[in-house]
């Protein structure tokens, strides 16, 4: 039945733009968030909106936004639905705000020496990337996501890119946001709050994950395309060598664009593929074929986790380097002569050529998974150099009994460094796969707690962290709190999520 | 399991990652239809999770066949051939959108899409001596778009290739009652049209779309064709073709039609031929070979959702606009029609060709 405020909606945007039929009801109902996806095997029902809508102006939203605040029906953003933490999972129900009619780029522009563009929030980051690689820039920022994910979602969620050592994440290269509030004010851009005078818009919204504001465009700082690129692969005999060159080569102020430390486990996939030379770049006409040996591999993650590090300690770093051309090598010398005090084999340039011909590669791996009786997801978290090794061993300590543990060590900053763990499970029933992977994400999130370390580097807090982001943000979360009350009192922005209550 | 359930399953625990390259997404800017998401909604239906409704069917039509998506998909995911196999359980069911049925109707009333007997359009325009005889061994198939919006290009053709013409009275291959999903009379066409077509050893045709149909989908409808097919393209290129004069001519934009380019991968020939009458390569779209962007002509689209059709043209003809080209030159005649809708000046191949040609030997005779 339709819900008695449809008409409402369709008065205020168009008949057209608004969508109650099941089927966009529930292709809206899930994200990437693989939990969602085995309760999808388990056949339980998701949470659904009632309407879906598909605003093509700030005005639309406004409009949205009052029936909403009229009704007390909740509005959930939507980007591409790429987000793996149920980020736009509508668990209350209500209005998806699909914003991907919000395609606009601007041109680039000049200020100071330095260039910036303003892009709407619904392009999609492939198309956002090609469209000024043929202007001659790049925003520098590449996320695995790229080919599914939008603008909005980037800064909803604080995305990070694997070029993210030299360019920073996306927080870094917002200059300004427009922002629609639940009010239906608009915050102007790079503009103030007018309700907090002393926050910077980009400040209070970026991360925010459609709890406080609807992104509508934003613009950001860009580069010109760089002229020179130079990979190199180098293998550690231990990922703690490997780990004291990272922190050796960040903190010298060197600035690789790639830094990229797989774990013995991960170095073993890459080094599979890197190998393989004669392989089709990219596409292999699998189709939906079915793969048996991944279950079976699967069956005792634990011996074949202990099997595959018995055989090889080896770390593989990836390194990339970026810009003026002697600059570029100028760096990679400087950064080999870090790697050979500790020991590091200089595998030449062809496992980063190898990494970069295949950097999206990984996420096709997914469905493949799932549609052959395994589930994966990911965890990634972050700390301090000091930290990073207990993070490591404590994570890998609570994962390994249950799951195919492999990591990789990217985004790396003077500071610290990020850690990016991939579980692999095999399927062995729906509810115990559940309940399986309800431990895992409770046990890692108490590692990273108990650590120190944050519950998320880039993939947001959503639904699936929400519970345990009181404890990380600690006296700050009353704060977080107050803000949502003062800018959403309506509580109609997203509700259930980031810990926020109901 | 079959083929379309494993590949709708296979898209079902996807993250979307093809969206990016299908128009019709791009267009109309919903996940519903992405490719993640038609696919998603048939295996719900066939899970039973959704309802069998003309709604939800209707995305199985939200497609161009352009395969764009199964060159984006790293497992080159078969997703039209799996939403066409969906379509066929919409139309029988009829569950496909309210303009298909009449369409089909129309169609079955004289085997083509227009509405009147395409041969006897032919037969006014060209003598009886330029059609095939009982001994010819290869002749030209203009295809009903060809005949309907395009009839110079099919008599520059005959007079390039000095070919006859093909003299059956069915001219459509019926691609379009497969796009609709009507299963059933796209194979009875398939099988009156096999046995005309076999009196030949090589068939020519400037239509990709029905070169494709011919030589691949009868096929699997049971009806394979003895004779070889070739593009215009790839006959002009093989060895013992026409020679053709070279002229610098104005800049040209090359749009790869979909089943030209990814269906058959012929990439280069037009390229080459382009090139051997200007004397330059043509100028690339930023989207072009595999990653070309449909016309918006492909899969129905233009009956079943116009809007969408229309949104996906005027796109394409953005990026040409970007090209900065002065014509646009392809080898389709269903992308030529739909470029000329909305204004741009687009010619076929063969037209293009033939006329550098005749202005390079016009400028000839006056020196
Ligand atoms: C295969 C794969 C690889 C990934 N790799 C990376 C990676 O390398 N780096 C990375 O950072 N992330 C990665 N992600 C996670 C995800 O893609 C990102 O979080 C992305 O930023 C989400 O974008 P989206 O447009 O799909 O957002 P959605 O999933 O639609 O939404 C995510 C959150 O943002 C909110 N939101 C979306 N748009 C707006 C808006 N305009 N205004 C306000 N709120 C909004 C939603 O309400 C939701 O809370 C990956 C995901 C997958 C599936
Ligand atoms: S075709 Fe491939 S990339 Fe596209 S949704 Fe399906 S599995 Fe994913």
């Amino acid at each position: 039945m339709n819900p008695r405020w449809a008409k409402a909606l369709e008065s205020a945007l168009g008949k057209e733009r608004v969508a109650v039929d099941p089927a966009s009801r529930l292709l809206y109902a899930r994200d990437m968030m693989s939990g969602g996806l085995l309760e999808e095997k388990a056949r339980h029902e998701p949470h659904l909106p009632q309407a879906v809508c598909r605003p093509a102006s700030v005005s639309h939203i406004r409009g949205i936004l009052a029936v909403a605040r009229r009704h007390g029906v909740p509005v959930v953003p939507f980007g591409a639905g790429s987000g793996v933490s149920g980020g736009t999972n509508p668990v209350r129900g209500g209005i998806m705000l699909d914003l991907k009619s919000f395609t606009r780029l601007g041109p680039i522009e000049e200020r100071g020496g330095r260039f910036y563009v303003t892009a709407e929030s619904g392009i999609l980051g492939q198309h956002l990337e090609r469209d000024l690689n043929a202007r001659g820039f790049t925003l520098g920022h590449f996320p695995s996501s790229i080919l599914c994910a939008t603008v909005g979602g980037y800064l909803a969620c604080r995305s990070a890119g694997q070029l993210s050592s030299k360019y920073g994440k996306i927080e870094d290269m917002t200059d300004a946001v427009e922002v629609v509030l639940a009010s239906g004010e608009v915050v102007p851009f790079g503009g103030r709050l007018k309700k907090f005078p002393g926050l910077r818009p980009e400040d209070v919204f970026i991360g925010s994950e459609g709890c406080l504001g609807v992104f509508t465009r934003a613009r950001f700082r860009v580069f010109p395309l760089p002229p020179a690129t130079l990979y190199r692969g180098l293998s550690f005999r231990r990922v703690e060598d490997a780990l004291t060159a990272v922190r050796q080569i960040m903190q010298s102020g060197l600035r690789p664009a790639v830094v990229r430390l797989y774990d013995p486990v991960d170095s073993l996939l890459l080094k599979h593929g890197y190998k393989k030379k004669n392989r089709s770049r990219s596409r292999s006409k699998t189709g939906g074929r079915a793969d048996w040996h991944y279950p079976l591999l699967l069956s005792r993650p634990s011996l074949v986790q202990k099997l595959v590090e018995r055989a090889s300690s080896e770390a593989l770093l990836i390194l990339g380097f970026e810009g003026d051309a002697e600059l570029a090598r100028e760096m990679e010398r400087q950064a080999l002569r870090h790697a050979a005090t500790l020991r590091a084999k200089d595998l030449g340039p062809e496992p980063g050529q190898h990494w970069h011909d295949h950097r999206y590669s990984v996420s096709f791996k997914m469905p493949r998974l799932f549609a052959n009786g395994c589930y994966v997801d990911t965890i990634e978290t972050a700390t301090t150099w000091d930290n990073l090794q207990a993070l490591y061993d404590g994570m890998r300590e609570a994962l390994m009994r249950r799951v195919l543990v492999l990591a990789h060590f990217s985004h790396a900053y003077p500071e610290g460094c990020s850690i990016y763990f991939t579980v692999v499970g095999k399927c062995r029933g729906p509810e115990e796969d559940l309940k399986t992977y309800g431990e895992i994400w409770h046990d890692a999130m108490e590692v990273c707690l108990g650590l120190g370390a944050t519950i998320s580097h880039h993939h947001g807090i959503g639904l699936l962290k929400a519970k345990f982001l009181p404890r990380e943000l600690g006296g700050a979360m009353p704060l977080f709190r107050d803000i949502k009350k003062g800018l959403d009192p309506w509580n109609i922005l997203n509700p259930g999520k980031m810990g926020l209550g109901s | 399991m079959k083929e379309h359930e494993q590949a709708t399953a296979l898209c079902s625990f996807c993250p979307k990652l093809c969206r990016y390259s299908c128009p019709v997404a791009d267009a109309d800017r919903n996940e519903a239809v992405t490719p993640w998401g038609k696919m998603t909604a048939m295996k719900r239906v066939e899970d039973k999770e959704l309802p069998m409704t003309p709604e939800t069917m209707g995305l199985a039509y939200k497609c161009l066949n352009c395969r764009a998506s199964e060159f984006a998909c790293e497992h080159a995911n078969p997703v039209s051939p799996a939403l066409d196999a969906y379509r066929v359980r919409a139309f029988k069911a009829d569950m496909a959108p309210a303009a298909v049925a009449p369409f089909c109707e129309k169609f079955r009333r004289h085997n083509n899409p227009y509405g009147r007997d395409l041969l006897p359009v032919l037969q006014r325009r060209f003598p009886p001596a330029q059609f095939a005889g009982a001994d010819a061994h290869t002749v030209y198939f203009p295809g009903c778009v060809e005949i309907a919006t395009d009839i110079a290009t099919t008599e520059k053709t005959l007079r390039l290739l000095d070919l006859p013409l093909y003299p059956e009275p069915i001219q459509c291959c019926g691609y379009p009652l497969f796009a609709a999903g009507d299963w059933q009379d796209f194979s009875e066409l398939a099988e009156v049209n096999r046995h005309a077509l076999n009196r030949y050893d090589r068939i020519v045709t400037g239509a990709p779309q029905c070169l494709y149909t011919m030589e691949t989908l009868y096929r699997s409808a049971g009806h394979r064709v003895r004779a070889r097919f070739q593009h215009v393209s790839e006959y002009l290129t093989s060895p013992g073709a026409p020679s053709l004069t070279r002229r610098g001519l104005g800049e040209v934009a090359y749009h790869d039609p979909c089943y030209l380019g990814r269906y058959r991968k012929t990439y280069e020939e037009p390229r080459r031929l382009i090139e051997r009458v200007s004397g330059k390569p043509p100028i690339e779209f930023l989207l072009n070979r595999e990653e070309g962007y449909c016309c918006g002509g492909g899969g129905l689209l233009p009956v079943s959702y116009p809007e969408t059709a229309d949104a996906i043209t005027k796109t394409r003809v953005a990026q040409f606009r970007e090209t900065g080209a002065e014509l646009l030159v392809t080898s389709c005649p269903t992308c030529v029609e739909r470029f000329r809708k909305f204004g741009v000046e687009a010619k076929s191949l063969v037209d293009y060709l033939v006329d550098a040609d005749e202005t390079k030997r016009k400028s000839l005779r006056r020196r």
